[in-house]
């Protein structure tokens, strides 16, 4: 594998510059990342901002003082850039992959965005319109409206009950004073990390972007602003249900638990009892329930976040066999539960985990955002080398003492929609860790 | 035709490789057999069952992958370079002695109803995956059909059909690797991908051609989905494929709706705020090239969307494109060709679909081919070749009034090609 070469460097203006080169490349990959996301969300319950950081994400490209929303559009297309953003619970990125030749024009782009951006009305209430639009393309959508619902549910009456998108209603009410504000509050250079990798010149790059992103801030504070702590009550266990009824053929569903966050020590373990549950074809929910035809489409899931991660099994069935899939994932559950981590496990899942994060990482920008998600997740930068040496670390005692202490306290979050046949509520034997 | 296109990237950590092959969904006497008989493919060889072959792909971090297009099949790994050769030794047992158990068969079959079920649910998928073809070539053509399959096909499906379809999925056969490739592992795999071809009987002399569409002009498949919020909307031009179009094509299909600054993204997003999706692609089909437009609106803007994306779309070879689009557009294009050497997967999709089309198979080819475009050639073609009635057609699903909508299609699309 390519080694890596890095910098990361904290500027005056305390805005975080992480750069990795990876020798040879042909693109690079700026992403800048804001500690801002529906996390930050307030005033939940009113229904008032909920929403803002993604309709936000949206007016990102809508011009600064010199460029108006067509222009910029129009010169990253001539970059021949691959652009996207997306908002998250606890961040918002937004990204470019360009070819290296382009990649000064894109960064002074990208600054002027950074720095400058504007807010025209005619805009606002244009992509409004298709917020809202895109709030009905995903609840047309049953997977990603299970998904959403499940982690609603679990997390109720916590930062992370708040659904990314918002709703019809609070995007309806959401104002350009109100988004204004949030900005003010949360898209400051001293609340951001900018990412760069790909093949280019680390020395020359470095000088480029200290000079070019050293913009003075009026009052350089203590952040970044980190979301509010999700507090969960640790005696919490049992199962709880949930469902919605729509005109489907089938079911969908999902069950989602919690598990440790980035900063619990044991969080790396448990990321090789993700692997030994899902979703490759080596692991438990293929050799278990899909390669057996009980579901076709059976998926594990996984959301790390500071505090806490959430885990979820997400299936899609004939109603006639929900309540048989929900079964065998609950036999699934137990013999993770009753599984006895030995060497010979934990040595073949760190190879596969290893195997394949450098295979998910050759894609410049999913290495790029990966790099710029961790940084945000752990809080500190976290290298592919020192990935490794955190996986390489687990040993069998580890991962056993980690899913040990998961099962302790297990409270289950079952989400259903689609058709809902009657009596589908799982089983739950009592000697579960529920 | 090619026989084996490595293309060595040192950049790259990974080898993504695979055998194509001239056999697709369209040749399926029913449809669906062919996705049927990869999967079930994968399930295990007579030397080596399911379980050894996953701990020796998956569990290293690879992935198998298995593709059933229209007129090609794919059946390929991404793997870390020092399990390449062992990898594509077991991709030749997979495709030789698979085991096709009959007990891994019937799963597979189930899935894929499932499947079907589930993309009908997903009016995007479906409208792409099963209606959008159906308009172009009709239901019933072989390359209007899914290549998934309908329920009542894949029921009907026997082991013997899979049987038979085995003994003919290796019609002209070609062998890629791309990736992290050391010139010792370069001469590894091009003899052992020349061993592989070299010992398959050819017993299919030329490839198999499809009767001619027969949809009438303007042709509309709607189907009416009253759960969803939103309509989606699909408008579909068929037209001659050769290699001296695909520059043009290319060029007409980024002008239109591929990136942020196309005339999609521009209209019908940013400015009319239809909504959330627009985009554009080209689909190589045996001897014919498909464009689709795709978005997305609120049931009350549908006839509003279907005009205003007639519109944007009949646009050329009415007005000259300025300088400025045609330099914009040129330099978008430059730069995707560049990002696909970045990745393993990316650069194998986009040199086999050129090989299996006739086309070059390498990536540095797009940079000839759009050299040779100019705004006036561009104009004239799509005057000449594209702008017709009969090229026409659309999908439609979502909450909408079905006579109203063919009501509206016939007399917009008249009026505007």
């Amino acid at each position: 594998m390519n080694s890596e070469h890095s910098e990361i460097i904290t500027l005056d203006n305390n805005l975080k510059l992480q750069l990795v080169n990876v020798p040879g490349g042909k693109s690079a990959l700026f992403a800048v990342a804001f500690h801002a996301g529906s996390m930050y969300e307030e005033e939940f319950g009113t229904g008032s901002n909920d929403g803002i950081s993604h309709f936000l994400e949206h007016m990102f490209f809508k011009g600064t003082p010199t460029r108006t929303s067509k222009q910029v559009n129009e010169e990253f297309t001539r970059l021949g850039a691959d652009l996207n953003a997306y908002t998250s619970y606890d961040h918002t990125v937004y990204y470019a992959k360009v070819p290296t030749r382009n990649l000064h024009k894109a960064v002074e782009l990208w600054h002027d965005l950074l720095i400058n951006r504007t807010i025209d009305p005619t805009e606002f209430e244009a992509e409004r319109q298709v917020v809202l639009q895109e709030i009905q393309w995903y609840e047309d959508m049953p997977e990603t409206d299970t998904n959403f619902n499940v982690r609603k549910h679990h997390f109720v009456n916590t930062p992370l009950e708040h659904t990314i998108l918002g709703t019809q209603d609070s995007i309806s009410t959401i104002s350009i004073e109100m988004m204004s504000d949030y900005i003010t509050r949360f898209y400051t250079l001293d609340n951001a990390v900018v990412t760069l990798t790909g093949g280019f010149d680390l020395v020359l790059e470095k000088q480029f972007f200290t000079s070019f992103f050293s913009d003075p801030i009026s009052q350089p504070s203590k952040k970044p602003i980190y979301p509010p702590g999700v507090k969960l009550d640790p005696q919490k266990s049992g199962i709880s249900y949930h469902y919605s009824t729509r005109q489907k053929p089938l079911t969908y569903a999902s069950l989602c638990w919690t598990s440790p966050g980035t900063s619990s020590s044991d969080f790396f373990p448990l990321l090789l009892l993700n692997t030994y549950i899902g979703n490759s074809r080596t692991s438990l929910l293929y050799r278990k329930i899909t390669s057996k035809g009980i579901a076709s489409v059976c998926r594990y899931g996984f959301e790390p976040l500071y505090d806490v991660s959430a885990s979820s099994i997400f299936f899609v069935s004939p109603p006639n066999k929900t309540k048989g899939v929900f079964q065998k994932i609950i036999e699934l559950l137990l013999e993770v539960k009753d599984l006895e981590i030995n060497p010979q496990i934990v040595s073949e899942l760190k190879e596969e985990v290893w195997g394949t994060y450098i295979t998910e990482i050759e894609n410049p920008t999913n290495y790029g955002v990966d790099l710029i998600q961790k940084f945000i997740k752990f809080r500190h930068q976290l290298l592919t080398e020192e990935f490794k040496e955190r996986i390489d670390q687990i040993t069998a005692n580890d991962m056993q003492e980690a899913k040990d202490r998961l099962l302790e306290n297990f409270y289950i979050t079952v989400y259903a929609t689609g058709t809902i046949p009657q009596d589908w509520t799982p089983d739950f034997p009592k000697n579960g860790p529920w | 035709m090619p026989k084996t296109v490595i293309h060595s990237y040192p950049n790259l950590r990974t080898v993504c490789l695979g055998i194509v092959t001239h056999h697709g969904a369209a040749h399926d006497l029913l449809a669906g057999t062919t996705q049927v008989l990869l999967q079930t493919m994968s399930r295990g060889t007579e030397q080596h069952n399911e379980e050894t072959i996953n701990k020796k792909i998956y569990g290293t971090g690879g992935s198998l992958f298995s593709t059933t297009e229209k007129d090609f099949s794919i059946i390929g790994a991404q793997i870390q370079p020092k399990y390449a050769i062992r990898t594509l030794e077991l991709l030749f047992e997979l495709l030789s002695i698979p085991t096709l158990e009959d007990n891994h068969f019937q799963i597979e079959k189930q899935n894929l109803i499932q499947i079907f079920h589930q993309v009908q649910s997903n009016s995007l998928r479906r409208l792409l995956l099963f209606d959008a073809d159906k308009a172009v070539f009709g239901e019933n053509h072989p390359l209007g059909r899914s290549q998934i399959g309908i329920p009542e096909t894949l029921n009907q499906i026997t082991q013997e059909d899979l049987q038979e379809t085995h003994q003919e999925l290796l019609i002209k056969p070609w062998g890629f690797a791309v990736g992290a490739i050391s010139s010792d592992l370069h001469k590894q795999l091009d003899k052992k991908f020349h061993e592989f071809i070299s010992s398959q009987k050819d017993t299919v002399q030329s490839l198999q051609t499809f009767p001619a569409r027969s949809v009438p002009p303007s042709h509309i498949v709607a189907s009416p989905s009253k759960e969803d919020g939103s309509v989606y909307l699909c408008v579909n031009i068929i037209t001659d494929s050769s290699p001296s179009y695909i520059g043009l094509a290319r060029f007409s299909s980024a002008l239109i709706g591929e990136s942020f600054g196309s005339r999609m993204f521009t209209i019908l997003r940013d400015q009319k705020a239809f909504g959330y999706l627009t985009g554009a692609s080209i689909k190589l089909l045996d001897n014919v090239m498909v464009f689709r437009y795709f978005m997305e609106t609120s049931p009350n803007r549908t006839e509003e969307a279907i005009e205003a994306l007639l519109e944007v779309i009949t646009d050329i070879g009415k007005k000259e494109i300025s300088q400025k689009e045609y330099n914009t557009t040129r330099d978008f294009i430059l730069g995707q060709l560049d990002l696909a050497f970045d990745d393993s997967q990316l650069a194998a999709s986009k040199i086999i679909n050129r090989g299996v089309h006739g086309l070059p198979p390498n990536i540095e080819a797009g940079y000839e081919e759009l050299q040779a475009v100019t705004t006036k050639k561009l104009n004239q073609w799509w005057k000449k070749s594209v702008i017709n009635p009969d090229n026409f057609s659309l999908a439609i699903t979502g909450d909408i009034n079905i006579p109203r909508v063919q009501d509206k299609w016939k007399s917009l699309s008249s009026k505007a090609i």
